[in-house]
């Protein structure tokens, strides 16, 4: 830590309660370097909309942004327990049992909150956007084409975005604004 | 080291690489494999790769793709995404009465700065808690 950093710390003692609790978030910024900064933000913000959260919930959280075993796998964590359709074993971080493919599916666990959450971005930024769009070719590939395409009875192979938007702004070089066709794919990897 | 659902995946030339950008090729490949092979099954013999033309034609040269880890860490694209967006509402009429969230909030200048915090807040939350909630349930 450099010195600039140990002034601001010791900052806090002379100030009042409220300012000091504050300065302590400050100083986790300081810290932690700008690409980790997404995983303190719980720590420092509410975690959901109406601010509340599960006690069980709250604990896990914490212990997995500190990189503790999990509380709750604890008595599973003993090589003899296993999950999934492949039998992968139980750890303590609770890494393979988020990973694990059960039978019942639920792979796709972050998958539709990220998309959620990006659409509603878009809708912030009054962007037009639309999710998992099945046109994405339309137009950009001829006709006698696009009718074998579509045609297709295997849907498997159609490529299929998560999210396609047609007036995002991007800025040219040149510094001129202009509209962009763009298609994101979402991914949530552990 | 990444675990993945399948495999072990561990590169000991770039250990700094974050496991979010790793995913970045991945996906990139993947498209264009697709794209190839619809060519190669609708379009073979005429125009020259009208499927890989048109995937190319979307964005710089593709796909975007928006990666969230496991922390709620995010991959560079994202990032850019989120300032840019960031930009755009604060250029809106809806955020001229805007007002800062929290105490904090003062320091940081213009409405811009306050979307991207909010969007960076909105995300992280997200993550860690879907994350969570997920291995209660599995448990």
């Amino acid at each position: 830590m450099t010195t600039r950093e140990n002034r601001n710390i010791a900052r806090p003692a002379r100030t009042n309660v409220g300012i000091l609790h504050l300065l302590w978030y400050r100083r986790i910024d300081c810290t932690v370097s700008k690409q980790k900064r997404f995983s303190i933000v719980l720590q420092s913000r509410l975690p959901s909309r109406d601010g509340t959260l599960k006690d069980d919930v709250f604990i896990e959280a914490v212990r997995c942004i500190l990189g503790l075993p999990s509380h709750i796998l604890k008595p599973f964590a003993d090589e003899h327990h296993f999950i999934g359709r492949n039998a992968t074993m139980v750890d303590a971080h609770g890494s393979m049992v988020k990973n694990a493919m059960l039978i019942n599916g639920d792979y796709h666990r972050m998958h539709a909150s990220i998309q959620s959450l990006i659409i509603d971005m878009f809708k912030k930024a009054n962007i037009w956007a639309i999710r998992e769009p099945q046109n994405m070719l339309h137009g950009l590939v001829p006709a006698e084409i696009l009718k074998q395409y579509c045609d297709h009875h295997s849907i498997q192979e159609f490529i299929i975005p998560d999210i396609m938007t047609y007036d995002h702004p991007h800025r040219e070089r040149s510094g001129r604004m202009v509209l962009q066709r763009r298609i994101f794919e979402v991914k949530g990897c552990e | 080291m990444r675990i993945d659902s399948r495999m072990n995946k561990y590169n000991p030339c770039n250990p700094n690489r974050r496991a979010v950008e790793k995913r970045v090729v991945e996906i990139e490949a993947y498209y264009m494999k697709r794209a190839k092979k619809l060519d190669t099954t609708f379009a073979a013999g005429n125009n020259p790769n009208p499927f890989l033309s048109a995937y190319k034609s979307y964005g710089m040269n593709g796909t975007d793709s928006l990666l969230v880890g496991h922390f709620g860490e995010i991959n560079k694209g994202y990032e850019q995404l989120i300032c840019s967006l960031a930009k755009v509402a604060a250029e809106s009429q809806e955020a001229g009465n805007i007002t800062p969230a929290s105490s904090t909030d003062h320091k940081r200048k213009g409405t811009c700065a306050l979307f991207k915090k909010r969007f960076k807040v909105a995300l992280g939350c997200m993550a860690i808690r879907t994350q969570t909630e997920l291995m209660i349930r599995r448990e």
